[in-house]
């Protein structure tokens, strides 16, 4: 390939990588579960997506990063053996038509979904993540964790099961 | 299933509050992620240059150490420790010191800080009309001839050599303390 096709590839590429940000960062957030931390490894993965990129040249630049995150993520769990959500309530914000009422109880029922995929093991937490936060195709995953699809499939089967298992009982539990 | 899917489809909806309310701070916030800094292409050594560059600093340190030495056959061959050892009692006592020693049999240098008190002495006895004194350390010892060395020991036992080194050196001691 010519030097300037190759630069423009390149640049190209880069731009792909910038422009899923938010994905990178509403995978980070499934992770971790608050914004404060995403935020910071959302950082961390860009800045080692980008000084890998060149060396690495990834073929599928949006299943690498992911995978970069996902690596962040988990060291970062490791490091602070996770302490689960920690502002989960002060970050939300109101949108428009929504009572303080009806927002307080959104609040608490995203705040069971988040403690619900928290408490999945790993392999299934980590399929559901990226295909809940991060909006990745079950091919994405599969390339990015290295399994075949259909394990990415009953995987993502189990971790819904038990979410909705988890959330049903709290839910049913507060309001019972 | 179809019970299962429509729970499902009210927890993504939480889920993409949960997104939308997150990512709504995180575009107000500024964001931008930069590599860490890298040492310039030009620095960073490629493994082969550096195996290359390597190679040839080696070539250079011996070509400058042949040069400086004219000859590998300066070069010695063994090592210094029996010029080391051959002070050491036990390693004469094996037979080895002979070798590691002067060939030229005399005993070593005298020690600085005794040849000035000896010379000390000399002076002394030069002024009081004395002849001057020998001591065993100035005599030379012919080395290889067991009986020579023996007889000189007698001698000098016979003269009370060794009687008149350990008063001096009393008398000594005591003019320094």
């Amino acid at each position: 390939m010519a030097p300037q096709l190759v630069l423009v590839r390149e640049r190209y590429d880069r731009q792909e990588l910038l422009a899923s940000r938010d994905r990178v960062y509403c995978l980070c957030l499934g992770f971790v579960g608050n914004a404060a931390d995403a935020r910071d490894l959302a950082q961390e993965t860009f800045a080692k997506a980008l000084a890998h990129f060149e060396a690495d040249r990834p073929a599928n630049p949006q299943a690498w990063i992911m995978r970069i995150a996902r690596n962040t993520c988990l060291d970062q769990a490791r490091r602070k053996k996770s302490r689960g959500p920690q502002h989960p309530i002060s970050e939300w914000h109101a949108v428009d038509g929504r009572t303080p009422e009806s927002e307080a109880g959104r609040e608490e029922e995203i705040a069971i979904v988040r403690r619900a995929i928290a408490g999945l093991p790993g392999r299934l937490r980590e399929v559901l993540v990226m295909r809940e936060y991060g909006e990745l195709s079950y091919q994405e995953i599969a390339l990015a964790l290295g399994i075949g699809t259909g394990t990415v499939m009953s995987r993502l089967n189990r971790a819904r099961s038990a979410v909705l298992r988890f959330y049903q009982e709290e839910h049913h539990g507060k309001s019972g | 299933m179809e019970n299962q899917d429509k729970a499902w489809r009210e927890i993504q909806l939480l889920i993409e509050r949960d997104k939308a309310a997150a990512l709504d701070e995180f575009r107000r916030l500024p964001f931008r992620p930069e590599a860490p800094a890298r040492p310039p292409a030009w620095f960073r050594l490629h493994p082969a240059l550096a195996a290359v560059a390597a190679s040839l600093l080696l070539a250079v340190a011996l070509l400058s150490f042949w040069l400086l030495r004219a000859n590998w056959e300066s070069v010695p061959t063994t090592p210094t420790w029996s010029g080391i050892l051959s002070d050491s009692f036990l390693y004469a006592k094996a037979g080895s010191g002979e070798s590691a020693r002067s060939v030229d049999g005399a005993m070593g240098p005298m020690s600085p800080y005794f040849a000035a008190w000896a010379d000390t002495l000399e002076r002394s006895a030069t002024v009081s009309g004395e002849s001057p004194r020998t001591f065993p350390e100035q005599m030379v010892v012919e080395r290889g001839d067991p009986e020579e060395v023996s007889r000189k020991i007698s001698r000098a036992i016979q003269e009370d050599v060794f009687e008149r080194l350990l008063s001096d050196l009393h008398e000594f001691h005591e003019k320094e303390a």
